[in-house]
């Protein structure tokens, strides 16, 4: 979740709330303090409110929560700037606006960049789905097209002093090396032109020509991107961002005014609020705390909510009725618990493990809980050259595969306790993979100077004649094990199991001096217990 | 003057060599158990005396066994300068070790810097093939290295790598015997002595004429209780805790798809929620097959809100990272009406996610989660709920916080007081409509989830969640 700092006086400045209204009102909001130091507050903000991630955005919220006041009203006039836009394969989505009246200062400027990455981490994921494009609109020369262009096309990017053709931006340029990836599967790049020649190169990088300065006082706000929804989100984002810097305008674009940016009106029963809360609020209680929560309200029938066009995170009335109960303070509330009857049971695979960890503890054994992933080198170690199943992304070497036995765990385990003291028994019931399926496997092994497959066997008599299963022995190769010293275990004419004496090899492979006896049963076992 | 079998075995042993260390004397052929038997009768009768002594080890840290597996810092900087580059920021680049390298090979003189670029002598190119002193004293330590076997040239590497925090010193405490002049001026035989009383002894009543030695309570060999796991113990109190509040225990797939563990539960194919849950792919081409008409109707639901559905990715084989995969398969038992409601259920069980590694991630571990089902449920019976739910920690004091899960509108954290402060231990809501409506559910379900790996930690005074799969055996003897 995302995480970002403010200056506290700043945040008490502009909010004109005192400060330990300002920490109370954050405690009990979906925002967590991380800490406080230097009189800069650190937050963890949840990654559906981006409109909470700017200093004003968040001062305002803590305003409004004092005040009581509803929508903080917007009012965006329209500008004559024209822009077109025409079909572009690779980032198929647009928007624009324009801001006026600007008051850039270097705290702002810095302010703006902080946000704008924020919306290309978050929800552009990296650029991918949005990304945004800040421009002087005084150097800007006539109308603004968005269109696809020729690799070929030259123009000086940001930084730069010479001109550079697209394709040269993504081979020399950092940002290009980073981004290309984006686009250059593409004939043609998506690229945004003035009457002089190209302002923007989307995702990738602006041009040097119409870079903002603190003398800016107008600019130009392009969006791009391959998600419309990312592109709608991120608009209303920055439009609600500038409204606190200066005059947010709409621009012709291909001819039409845009954006037209609406707010949302919902229709809310108080009786289906107060049932999914738990409590009875009259309609002018719930009206106040909707205020709080910036939202405006009108009593009818019903109660109809007006939300804010930057709260991108209601969805519908259920996002509504939550912020009512958080206005109300969530430890404000009597808690109770329903009258639900419900016998309680448990699972029938524990009940069974249960049992099966039982009559292994009565034998002697001691439980150890080991990772299901395991890494080539403990497998060769293991001599098991077969392919389990395979992560697409591993965190390490050492945790690539999924087991498919337990005996690798088993082994590493030894091999972690050769200098403590022996006999060592020891048993683990787990998950293993097997035809890309989830099992439960249960392995136990002695490690003694004096086991033998007699001991062993001896175990897992006593083992099966406790479950009451008639078991047989067969003899079997494995090359872990040692041969002629090592078989399978049947059940009903069907193998549930395996053990043997540890091969030397490997023994030798994990530096244990001491013989290993290992058996194995799998979970088919549990259908006839 | 007689002494037992063993006890004269020891003492002429010692006659010629006066002194020996204690565990030494396993090579007589003894145990542990009898060698202190052995020892504690000798010094009873003066003949021998014990002294203790330190005895100094160095044995490489974390760092050091990384660089013994990877190589020096110095010598992974010089081998990137000797082929080829030369510039400061590059090696930073290029290693992030590369500072340490540079400052070590810089006081071994083997390399200048001047103005960010590396100049390197004659010297240091001999070391192309050649190894460094220090790397040859890292093999070294290996096994350890204790501090008489250390040579006067290399003290210096020595006093460097503690300073390097490459390897770490420990002391071992050995015990020696040294016989005494009455030991030394006594003249032993062995007394016929009865050790272990055998069924041949019995009937040839041989007992009748030998004496039956006496036996001395010194520690004669452990013996430890097999266990069951601290951490399944705990598990197994929590379920029963679960269980007598009417829950039933449900169970789901390890190996899952994409759509029970994220699409099922509204998180969308492209927003920052799926951030939360960072996901473990498997390495296959296959697809998973999911109900038709759910997956249908799941879709609608996201095209509604997000207006985007990656089917590719719905279908694909993960590993489960939240057990709130479980509950949304439940909600599919329900619509098919193999579970009736209303119902109380949770899961225990593992969930798998890449995270770094370290005292407070491990990439799996186990969550318990659960959901009630039933008309009229609200936000206030929820609370109520999670404030039972919570008393497995023993805490008196809860406090509740608002949250965002992709799933539940409203959502809620749980902290409780532990010591001074509130820790958080769970989080829950009433699952969105978005949720249910596929599964046609149209009760609320109150949904939580609490934090068992937290609670197993706080119970067993843990404090590395790796502990917790601990691969030390007397680490679980003790717990």
């Amino acid at each position: 979740m995302p995480t970002v700092e403010f200056n506290l006086k700043n945040l008490e400045e502009i909010s004109k709330v005192e400060r330990s209204r300002i920490l109370e009102i954050l405690e009990n909001s979906k925002i967590e303090i991380e800490g406080i130091e230097n009189e800069k507050i650190k937050l963890t903000i949840s990654a559906e409110r981006f409109d909470l991630m700017f200093l004003n955005g968040l001062a305002n919220y803590i305003s409004t929560f004092e005040n009581c006041s509803g929508i903080r009203k917007i009012f965006i006039d329209n500008s004559d700037v024209k822009v077109y836009s025409e079909k572009v394969e690779a980032r198929k989505y647009f928007a624009c606006f324009v801001v006026e009246n600007l008051k850039f200062n270097e705290e702002i400027l810095k302010e703006t960049i902080a946000f704008q990455e924020l919306i290309h981490w978050y929800i552009g994921r990296d650029r991918k789905y949005v990304a945004i494009g800040i421009h002087d609109l005084d150097k800007i020369k006539g109308k603004i097209i968005y269109k696809e262009a020729d690799p070929k096309e030259k123009f000086v990017p940001l930084t730069y002093q010479n001109e550079l053709s697209l394709k040269e931006v993504l081979e020399v340029t950092d940002k290009g090396k980073k981004y290309g990836k984006l686009i250059n599967s593409y004939n043609f790049y998506p690229a945004i032109f003035d009457e002089e020649g190209i302002i923007s190169f989307p995702p990738i990088i602006n041009s040097e020509r119409t870079r903002l300065t603190e003398n800016t006082k107008r600019i130009f706000v392009d969006i791009t991107g391959t998600s419309e929804k990312a592109v709608e989100d991120a608009l209303k984002l920055l439009v609600y961002f500038f409204s606190f810097y200066g005059n947010v305008k709409k621009v012709y674009l291909n001819e039409k005014i845009f954006p037209e940016i609406e707010e949302r009106k919902f229709s809310l029963e108080i009786e289906k609020i107060n049932k999914l809360i738990g409590k009875k609020f009259e309609a002018g209680e719930i009206k106040t705390l909707l205020e709080k929560m910036g939202y405006d309200v009108i009593i009818l029938n019903v109660i109809e909510v007006i939300v804010p066009f930057y709260r991108l995170d209601v969805l519908n009335e259920r996002d509504i009725i939550e912020d009512i109960a958080i206005s109300y303070g969530y430890n404000n509330f009597v808690p109770e618990i329903s009258k639900t009857f419900s016998r309680g049971r448990i699972n029938r695979r524990e009940k069974i493990e249960k049992r099966i960890r039982e009559i292994l503890i009565g034998l002697g054994f001691n439980e150890i809980i080991s990772p299901i992933f395991v890494g080539k080198k403990l497998l060769e170690k293991c001599l098991i050259n077969e392919e389990w199943t395979k992560l697409k992304n591993p965190v390490s070497e050492e945790y690539s595969f999924l087991r498919k036995s337990l005996f690798p765990s088993i082994m590493n385990f030894f091999k972690n306790n050769v200098e403590k003291e022996y006999p060592q028994k020891i048993f683990e019931i787990g998950y293993v993979v097997e035809n890309l399926k989830g099992k439960r496997s249960i392995a136990f092994a002695i490690a003694d100077s004096e086991t033998n497959l007699s001991e062993l066997i001896s175990y897992i008599n006593a083992f099966f004649k406790e479950l009451n299963l008639e078991i047989k022995f067969e003899k079997k190769e494995f090359p872990f094990l040692i041969k002629g010293r090592s078989g399978i275990i049947v059940f009903e004419n069907e193998e549930i199991g395996f053990f043997g004496e540890v091969h030397p090899q490997v023994l030798e492979n994990f530096g244990i001096f001491i013989p290993i006896c290992y058996c194995e049963i799998k979970d088919k076992i549990y259908s006839k217990i | 003057m007689k002494v037992g079998r063993e006890e004269k075995i020891v003492i002429d042993y010692l006659k010629e060599k006066k002194e020996e260390m204690i565990d030494n004397l396993i090579y007589l052929g003894f145990n542990k158990g009898q060698i202190e038997k052995i020892c504690q009768t000798l010094l009873s009768k003066n003949l021998i005396e014990i002294k203790v002594q330190e005895r100094k080890k160095y044995v490489l840290s974390e760092e050091g066994k990384e660089y013994l597996e990877k190589g020096l810092p110095e010598r992974n900087v010089l081998n990137l300068i000797l082929s080829g580059i030369n510039d400061v920021g590059t090696l930073n680049l290029k290693y992030e070790k590369a500072n340490i390298g540079i400052i070590w090979l810089k006081n071994k003189g083997l390399i200048k810097i001047i103005r960010g670029n590396v100049e390197i002598s004659e010297e240091a190119k001999k070391f192309k093939d050649e190894k460094m002193q220090e790397e040859i004293f890292l093999e070294k330590l290996k096994k350890g290295i204790y501090e008489e076997e250390i040579s006067e040239g290399e003290k210096n590497i020595l006093e460097s790598f503690l300073k390097r925090k490459i390897i770490e010193e420990k002391v071992e405490k050995i015990r020696k015997i040294r016989i005494t002049e009455k030991g030394l001026n006594e003249e032993f035989e062995v007394e016929e002595e009865i050790t272990q009383l055998t069924p041949e002894i019995l009937i040839k009543k041989e007992w009748r004429y030998k004496k039956l030695k006496e036996y001395e309570f010194v520690d004669a060999g452990k013996k430890y209780v097999a266990k069951k796991h601290f951490y399944n113990r705990i598990i197994e109190e929590v379920r029963e805790f679960l269980i007598s509040l009417g829950f039933k225990e449900f169970k789901g797939p390890i190996i899952e798809l994409n759509f029970w563990n994220c699409d099922a539960l509204f998180m969308p194919s492209f927003h920052p929620a799926r951030d939360i849950h960072d996901i473990f792919y498997i390495d296959t081409e296959k697809k998973g097959k999911i109900d038709k008409k759910i997956f249908e109707k799941v879709k609608e639901e996201h095209l509604k809100y997000w207006k985007d559905f990656d089917e590719e990715l719905s279908k694909k084989i993960i590993l489960r990272s939240q057990n709130t995969a479980i509950s949304a398969r439940v909600l599919y038992l329900i619509s098919k009406n193999k579970v009736k409601i209303p119902l109380k259920m949770f899961a225990i069980d593992r969930v798998f996610r890449p995270d770094t590694i370290d005292a407070k991630h491990f990439i799996e571990f186990d969550q318990l989660e659960g959901i009630i089902v039933d008309k009229d449920l609200s936000f206030v019976n929820l609370l109520g709920y999670l404030r039972e739910l919570v008393k497995i920690f023993g805490a008196k004091e809860v406090k509740f916080k608002p949250a965002y899960f992709p799933f539940t509108e409203p959502s809620v954290e749980v902290y409780v007081k532990i010591g001074n402060s509130f820790v958080e231990v769970g989080g829950a809501g009433i699952f969105r409509e978005e949720v249910t409506r596929p599964f046609g559910v149209e009760y609320p379900v109150l949904a939580w989830g609490i934090g068992i790996g937290r609670l197993a930690m706080l119970k067993a005074k843990i404090n590395d969640i790796r502990d917790l799969m601990s691969q030390n055996i007397e680490f679980l003897r003790n717990k």
